[in-house]
């Protein structure tokens, strides 16, 4: 084995478990190339910090920019303007409703063997 | 009110389903959750937009099972695989030979490490700072590798998802993400201070 395929297999022993034959393979290597033990140690650590953030609700940053929170605020006032009873979207939806579905909701079941 | 009038688990002074109070409350988190992920900003304020826009037309539906705040992550997480799936499909295809391979600059042609890169002395960092490092290099991913890196690594993807979502091979998967991987930890390799 070389540092190539050393690499190789460290990269995938991050997503998935290696083989028993693929795990000796690399300890040996390992044992052998304090370079790619460097490389294993690093992408441990990268990992590490990567699932830490993947789980976390709170990631630093930025956050959004005033002309962003501005538009996204009247997109939502409208959506939600279109959501109070009587509104034109409410009309809509409720003139949309098709007339199978009005049926159905009211219709005795025992109506449905057409007898 | 009385308390007879509450519902079951539910807190008195806090309403589970107000809309209004989202943006205000979560509009920020979600939006640097988008970005670590998108890396775009303008594809993480469409993620935060639609993420509420769902979530208001669908608030009858929060029953209050879990905090507002991982219901509303839940459906943002949603969104961004959306949006990383629908980024992918619109570019142009490039293929595997046409893009990046750091393993070009790393490797002799004997398939040794041809670089001091890994084995130097390097001075501790706090976990933050070693963050700040890990996301500038993602953000200098070739975006087919890093749409890949993304969805595994930070959205917790099933390979065969992934394969299935962006339509490639399995072969082609576990190249564009190993490439990711050395290319992740050579920048932040050469990024990382040393120990003077």
């Amino acid at each position: 084995m070389n540092d190539q395929t050393a690499i190789e297999l460290i990269n995938r022993s991050l997503s998935e478990p290696l083989n028993a034959q693929e795990k000796a393979d690399l300890q040996l290597h390992l044992a052998n190339s304090p370079q790619v033990q460097q490389y294993l140690q690093l992408s441990v650590q990268i990992q590490q910090s990567l699932e830490t953030q993947a789980s976390q609700l709170e990631p630093t940053g930025p956050g959004l920019s005033e002309i962003a929170r501005s538009r996204i605020a009247r997109r939502l006032m409208t959506e939600l303007s279109g959501l109070q009873p009587g509104s034109s979207e409410q009309r809509r939806v409720a003139e949309d409703k098709p007339d199978y579905q009005v049926e159905s909701d009211d219709q005795n079941p025992s109506d449905l063997s057409g007898s | 009110m009385g308390k007879e009038s509450q519902s079951p688990g539910k807190s008195p002074s806090v309403d589970p389903v107000d809309p209004t109070n989202w943006f205000t409350e979560h509009g920020d988190a979600l939006y640097n959750f988008a970005l670590l992920r998108l890396r775009r900003h303008e594809l993480a304020e469409e993620a935060v937009q639609e993420t509420l826009v769902s979530a208001i037309r669908s608030a009858k539906e929060f029953q209050g099972a879990s905090t507002e705040k991982t219901w509303l992550f839940a459906i943002l997480k949603n969104k961004i695989t959306d949006l990383l799936r629908s980024d992918w499909n619109s570019r142009s295809r490039v293929s595997l030979d046409d893009e990046a391979d750091p393993q070009d600059q790393l490797f002799d042609s004997n398939g040794g490490l041809r670089t001091e890169l890994f084995s130097q002395t390097r001075c501790e960092l706090e976990s933050r700072e070693l963050h700040e490092i890990v996301m500038q290099c993602i953000q200098k991913l070739p975006r087919n590798q890093a749409t890949i890196f993304v969805l595994k690594v930070l959205q917790e993807k099933k390979s065969v998802e992934i394969c299935q979502d962006l339509q490639i091979s399995t072969s082609n998967y576990w190249t564009r993400l190993h490439r990711a991987r050395l290319a992740v930890a050579s920048c932040v390799a050469r990024n990382w201070p040393l120990d003077n």
